[in-house]
């Protein structure tokens, strides 16, 4: 049956994304690991975490990690407002929530137009891109989760933001 | 035949229900090595044995059967008397042990080709099983690797003259290797059933016998179906079937019944024998058949009718099957009549104990029975994983039930109309007991008896002493308790390094031993039992105990702590120092011990895994005491909610004392350390938003000194606020921290996430607090 879904989500050489946007950017993750989106729910900070993660949440009895993207993206914080959203993914049988300032569309794109991740002159670390497509007027930027979830990652931040301080 | 054509469940079954008996019966031989001559334990490993062979060869395990048969006759010698078992034989019979475990391991991983023992161990233990003893065993001629031949018939050239058929038949060499097994054990059984079959005869002892020979007739028909021939089949089959409502017939349809059944024994017998040589003998066997179905449905007979008491090959030949005669095959003692005699039943074969024991009273066997078939149905087998997912759910009830709680003292608030309120209370209330009741009962059925663990360790001391030259025996005590399987499982690792300790460096080598006045034989006590809502576990040697000195500078070598710090130390606070990870006092790393590893795995399973505490005593020349305490679950624990800034902690409440608004004066400072005083005593004080980190220009006033004790030492832990008591269900804190006195996180009354404090490591940073102070100095 998961089989099934596969072959009709991406049937005809195409992916369905779901796109969202942390700061100025327009991100977009394939709509197959994301589980669900919420509204931000109350955050309980975890002391000695590493930095990226902004604490846990209570997802129906299950307690899961919570990470800011714009930690990770190295974008200025912003308060939380109503179209803020906590993306809820599994990757590598984790179940790890993200925030994003809001959640734009669920969209179907053809592989074709997706192309390799540029250097990009942005904070964005080219490593967390699994490649870009050009959309009308705006770029997509698809998200390689395995990479930008994993400890190694998170790891990596905490290092770098410590030998900043 | 290949194992892959089995149902992964029966696999399974297999695995679960031998693999049970395998353990027991590994403890039950080092036991028995102690005593040699009890005959009840004997006959009980037999058994156990007996039923892994029986099970394995419906599987077509070839290799393990063939290593458990040469075990079982070796057994079975020592079980008539015939053999001692002592070191040399014991080390054979555990060498087995641990072939099948191997076996045991590979099926589970799906290996359907399972490792054949060594040759040699089976040619010692089928020597063994021939009446043979291990020193005169390099003289004789090294038989064929089974007991096969004993039983073989000696004249293999039958006679044409009995009215018997004999067809060659083809069967699978797997088959093949199993027919000279399992043709010995349906040749004792038959045995026995023989016997067996004259106590039908008697009005008192009918039903009993009767019960005993369905068991027996019961199992040669299983393990006949494996050959899956139709005619030994039905034979087998009519055994079993006669049997039912045996106990309710008449004598004179006994007398019927009996000869016949021993007839039909005989011709098993003959058939079984024959099929290892690859031949089918067959008999017209119709009349004999329809006979005793009449007479075991109570039908009266009229022709063929037997005279009562005549010998089976009478029997036979009134139903047309001219069997032999007893005076050319006297040799075979399944053949001699039976006869009806008074007989005491203590002049039974003693191998009859296969599978009841030995005589009984005569009335008491019926209620016997039934008492024993309803403990058969009062317990069934569940997975683990149900029972898991069962203590998860009422994990997410008593969350829910919590917040009802909490829910109702607010709408107690809102509301005016105050007989709903007194409604609501109450009806919160029996949901909070009977929340209670169910966690409490689905606890119970996670528990199991501390044995489980402990019936390994026999093996392991043996094999320890062994290794080491010394000579240590091990008594357990309280190997009843119940614990949590999970407590189990994590006390399992731990348990075996301290034992490995406790033999390797506690207990001396016998000849210091004496030059100490000590016992040649060195003890290690295993005492368990319930205090309160905790298990302790105690490990007890009478060894040479620990060298406060050489802890002391090895400590200090390591950087543990100055040298100067030392002596404010207590013993035990220094003995504490082996539970470091890679501390080792060994000069020598031995295979045993010596790497300074296991202790501390020791310490992360029972600190942090286990939440229970360890406390070392010990004097020198006289031995160790290691007292672990854990809580009896480790899942839902009454805890105390304080809040850390803003932020909600729980704090596990076994390990609170007290909580205290201190006043200003209990407050000081010893040396630069902060500490409280407390009815005449000082404890070091740490502060919680130190602990956590909390930057500095956000901190509030700390008003409340939650005292904790743990490992017999107290400290106090300034927190924000109290907020009250809850049960908390202790939750995963997946990926998410990996330092920090932190050991998971729970939901709140509120639906809120807390974090749990991990009070080992909170006491860990309270030492190296008060380390680091006194090193500045």
């Amino acid at each position: 049956m998961h089989q099934e879904t596969i072959k009709n989500n991406h049937s005809d050489n195409q992916i369905q994304l779901v796109s969202f946007t942390v700061g100025e950017e327009l991100f977009a993750v394939d709509i197959l690991s994301v589980q669900e989106i919420n509204r931000m729910l109350e955050l309980t900070k975890v002391p000695q975490s590493p930095d990226g993660i902004e604490g846990v949440i209570n997802l129906r009895g299950r307690i899961i990690p919570v990470l800011d993207l714009r930690v990770q993206f190295k974008i200025p914080p912003s308060p939380h407002d109503e179209h803020t959203r906590i993306i809820v993914v599994e990757v590598q049988g984790n179940t790890i929530g993200f925030i994003v300032d809001s959640v734009h569309e669920v969209l179907r794109i053809s592989y074709s137009v997706i192309e390799p991740a540029p250097q990009m002159g942005t904070s964005i670390d080219s490593s967390y891109v699994s490649g870009v497509a050009k959309l009308d007027e705006n770029l997509l930027i698809l998200l390689d989760l395995e990479r930008l979830l994993s400890l190694e990652a998170l790891d990596k931040l905490s290092d770098m933001q410590r030998t900043a301080a | 035949m290949d194992m892959n054509d089995f149902d992964p469940e029966i696999l399974q079954d297999f695995l679960t229900e031998s693999g049970e008996l395998l353990e027991q019966l590994e403890s039950d031989l080092v036991d028995l090595e102690s005593t040699p001559q009890d005959l009840d334990l004997l006959n009980q490993i037999f058994r156990a044995l007996h039923t892994i062979k029986g099970s394995a060869s419906f599987l077509a395990l070839t290799n393990l059967v063939a290593i458990a048969h040469c075990s079982e006759s070796a057994l079975n010698t020592a079980r008539n008397g015939e053999l001692v078992i002592g070191k040399a034989e014991m080390d054979l019979l555990l060498e087995a042990v641990d072939i099948l475990k191997i076996q045991f391991n590979e099926i589970a991983s799906g290996n359907t080709d399972l490792t054949p023992a060594d040759p040699e161990l089976i040619r010692k233990l089928t020597v063994l099983g021939d009446g043979g003893t291990l020193e005169a065993d390099d003289f004789q001629p090294v038989s064929a690797s089974n007991t096969a031949e004993n039983i073989e018939p000696k004249s293999a050239e039958p006679t044409p003259t009995d009215g018997r058929n004999i067809e060659p038949i083809k069967l699978d060499s797997s088959k093949l290797d199993l027919i000279e097994h399992m043709s010995t054990d349906i040749d004792e059984t038959l045995a026995q059933a023989i016997a067996k079959l004259e106590e039908l005869y008697d009005a008192s002892t009918r039903s009993s016998a009767g019960c005993n020979l369905t068991e027996m007739f019961e199992d040669i028909a299983r393990t006949v179906d494996f050959f899956d021939i139709k005619e030994l089949s039905e034979l087998s089959d009519v055994l079993v079937q006669s049997l039912e409502g045996i106990e309710s017939l008449e004598d004179e349809f006994i007398e019927q019944i009996v000869p016949r059944l021993h007839g039909v024994c005989m011709l098993i017998n003959e058939q079984t024998k024959e099929l290892i040589h690859e031949k089918l003998v067959t008999w017209p066997t119709e009349t004999l058949i329809e006979r005793i179905i009449k007479s075991s449905e109570g039908c009266k007979l009229d022709e063929g009718k037997i005279i009562p008491q005549c010998d089976p090959y009478q029997a036979l030949a009134t139903d047309g099957i001219s069997f032999g005669s007893p005076q050319n095959q006297e040799e075979d003692k399944l053949k001699s009549p039976i006869q009806k005699s008074t007989s005491e039943p203590a002049s039974e074969p003693n191998n009859a104990t296969i599978t009841e024991s030995k005589s009984n009273p005569t009335n008491a066997q019926p209620q016997a029975r039934k008492a024993n078939l309803g403990a058969v149905e009062q317990t069934i087998r569940v997975e683990v994983s149900r029972l898991e997912s069962l203590m998860n759910l009422v994990g997410e009830l008593v969350l829910q039930k919590n917040r009802i709680g909490a829910m109702s003292e607010e709408v107690g608030r809102a509301v005016t109309d105050t007989d709903l309120i007194e409604q609501m209370e109450i009806t919160a209330s029996t949901l909070d007991r009977v929340t209670g009741d169910i966690q409490v009962a689905v606890m119970r059925t996670r528990m199991q008896p501390l044995d489980k663990l402990f019936g390994k360790y026999p093996r392991l001391i043996r094999d320890l002493a062994t290794k080491t030259d010394k000579k240590i025996q091990l008594e357990i005590i309280g190997g009843d308790t119940e614990v949590d399987k999970s407590v189990i499982e994590e006390l399992g690792d731990p348990m075996v390094h301290l034992l490995r300790n406790s033999a390797d460096h506690g207990i001396e080598m016998p000849a210091d031993r004496i030059s100490a006045e000590k016992p040649e034989t060195g003890t290690i006590k295993l005492v368990a039992g319930h205090e309160g809502s905790h298990v302790s576990v105690r490990i007890i040697d009478d060894g040479k105990g620990l060298s406060r000195e050489i802890i002391g500078n090895k400590a200090v070598e390591r950087g543990l702590i100055t040298k100067e710090q030392l002596p404010s130390l207590s013993d035990e606070e220094v003995f504490r120092y082996i539970l470091e990870p890679g501390f080792s006092t060994a000069d020598q790393v031995s295979d045993l011990s010596g790497r300074g590893v296991g202790m501390d795995v020791v310490r992360t399973n029972i600190e942090s895994k286990l939440k229970g505490s360890i406390s070392i005593e010990s004097t020198q020349g006289e031995g160790t005491i290691i007292n672990i305490s854990i809580p009896l679950t480790i899942a839902i624990m009454p805890a105390m909610m304080v809040a850390v800034n803003d932020e909600v902690f729980a704090i596990p409440l076994t390990n609170i004392t007290e909580i205290v608004h201190p006043t200003p004066d209990m407050i000081s400072e010893l040396g630069d350390e902060p500490v409280i005083h407390l009815r005449g005593s000082v404890h070091p004080l740490i502060s919680s938003q130190e602990v956590f980190a909390i930057p500095e220009e956000k901190r509030q006033d700390e008003n409340f000194v939650v005292v904790i004790g743990f490992n017999q030492k107290i400290i106090g832990l300034r927190v924000s606020r109290v907020i009250g008591q809850q049960e908390i269900v202790i939750k995963p804190l997946n990926g998410v921290q990996r330092e920090g006195p932190i050991s998971g996180a729970t939901v709140r009354n509120d639906g809120g996430v807390s974090l749990i404090m991990d009070i080992a490591e909170l006491m860990r940073i309270s030492r190296n607090q008060r380390s680091t102070v006194c090193a500045a100095h």
